[in-house]
């Protein structure tokens, strides 16, 4: 099948992987046995390095090793660098070092085990520590957490998997490929004619999508509160945490699409939007990223470059946060 | 044979020497009183077959020091305390720096946002987040998609949403 072809990609592997939805998709049939291998590989390492909820895998260590340096993987340091490059491209709205405060709302295992509720209390405003409290030295491969500081990489890991296996699967197979981590989707090599199509909806396992966009680079990736949630005694929590308060993030919106250059890129722009609020509109439009943006009563907001007919847009507010 | 009585010992004030052997001429007894007043030195006292007291001065003649030689003396005594001094404060000097540069590190590790330059290739996250961004095809910075993304027309294949 020559490169490149307009016909439909087919799916090849699909599992469940890091709490979630694992999808692969190549453009050349006689690529989807080792495709399917090389993104188990990567989840498998993924899981081994940055899972909050496995005793024995490195990130583990490295939380419970807080107020001295530890030497770490090259992986776990790449995901590390990646979680802090991208708190810092947002100015913090979304932190790695919310670890704590995901413990502190009941976050503690892995979700299934979460959803049903926790017992407790809502407990009181406290920022994070924050990311510049993170230090990482390259050469010597060590990373520095303060005491108190926990790393979780929920909001980075994942897309920088997509990334890799998608880039890897390119890389030595030479197809295209799309791979899809719970919806945070990254693409590489030649696409289709027309693009990979992805349906977009409130939750990735709904096979009911309300739209379709197609991408040929980069990444698309959505972050909301509908889906990984649960109760903490008598208040709902989710998610997402706002590192200025160390809660669960007060949002105007239910779900956030982006197109960006990644798939990490991409995921960090929607989950920042869902904590920067309201602004989010007028922050994803001054970094040119096409986003569709659902508010908690189902009216979607787009951005510029967004595929379709627009005519929700009215004036975007311009408050800083 | 020679000898009624022998003993050896050092001529420290009081001691065993004067209580069990100082039996012959005051002359003898004077001598040994003044040298212990003068130098306190180190001495070997025996009795010859003559019956005398002798005492053999280990270190020196008994010599009462000058005026010119007291006042060396004390110069010379004065400046080794100046000199000893002059170790003294710079030893405290050198101790206060490094106790100030070792608790400068603690401090700045103790405190989350302020922490002490790394060493070479090292870096804070303030400084640099790391490279690893770059593997995953970004910076410190959220780059648009090089392709706008395109409608595309339902079912597709795989779809994006909360998760």
């Amino acid at each position: 099948m020559p490169l490149g072809s307009p016909v439909a990609i087919q799916p090849v592997f699909r599992t469940r992987a890091l709490g979630t939805i694992a999808e692969l998709f190549v453009t050349e049939p006689a690529a989807l046995f080792g495709a399917a291998e090389l993104l188990e590989a990567e989840l498998d390492r993924i899981d081994r390095i940055a899972s909050r909820f496995r005793s024995d895998s490195e990130l583990t260590t490295l939380n419970a090793a807080a107020g001295r340096e530890v030497v770490v993987s090259a992986d776990l340091l790449d995901a590390v660098g990646v979680a802090l490059s991208m708190a810092e491209a947002t100015d913090g709205l979304v932190d790695p070092t919310v670890g704590a405060s995901m413990i502190r709302l009941g976050y503690d295992k892995d979700f299934a085990e979460v959803a049903g509720g926790r017992a407790g209390t809502l407990p009181s405003r406290q920022a994070v520590p924050g990311w510049r409290c993170v230090s990482v030295d390259r050469t010597a491969q060590t990373v520095f957490l303060p005491h108190g500081t926990s790393l979780d990489l929920g909001a980075t890991a994942k897309a920088l998997t997509a990334d890799r296996a998608a880039r890897v699967i390119h890389e030595l197979l030479g197809c295209g490929a799309l791979v899809s981590l719970g919806g945070d989707v990254s693409v590489a090599g030649p696409a289709p004619t027309t693009g990979f199509a992805i349906g977009i909806a409130d939750a990735c396992t709904s096979t009911d999508a309300d739209e379709a966009v197609a991408i040929s680079s980069g990444g698309l990736a959505s972050s909301g509160v509908g889906v990984r949630h649960w109760r903490l005694g008598n208040s709902e929590v989710h998610h997402i945490v706002d590192p200025s308060t160390g809660l669960s993030a007060e949002t105007c919106w239910r779900t956030v699409t982006t197109v960006a250059g990644s798939c990490v890129e991409a995921n960090t722009a929607a989950t920042a939007a869902v904590v920067l609020g309201e602004p989010a509109l007028a922050w994803l439009e001054s970094l040119s990223l096409p986003a569709r943006l659902v508010r908690a009563d189902g009216t979607v907001r787009h951005t510029e470059g967004w595929p379709g007919d627009h005519s929700d847009h009215g004036p975007l507010p311009l408050v800083a946060r | 044979m020679g000898y009624r009585h022998r003993r050896f010992g050092r001529g420290a004030h009081g001691s065993a020497l004067e209580e069990g052997a100082w039996t012959a001429g005051p002359s003898c007894v004077r001598r040994k009183r003044e040298s212990h007043e003068v130098l306190n030195l180190t001495s070997v006292f025996f009795i010859s077959a003559s019956g005398c007291v002798r005492t053999l001065t280990v270190m020196a003649r008994i010599k009462q020091a000058s005026p010119a030689q007291r006042r060396r003396a004390a110069a010379s005594r004065r400046d080794a305390a100046v000199e000893q001094l002059g170790a003294i404060t710079a030893a405290i000097a050198v101790t206060t720096i490094a106790a100030v540069g070792a608790l400068g590190v603690y401090v700045a590790k103790a405190l989350p946002g302020h922490h002490a330059a790394p060493a070479s290739g090292a870096t804070s996250a303030s400084n640099n987040p790391g490279n690893a961004g770059a593997a995953a095809g970004s910076g410190s910075s959220l780059n648009p998609p090089s392709s706008s993304p395109q409608g595309a027309s339902l079912p597709a294949p795989v779809t994006s949403g909360s998760s």
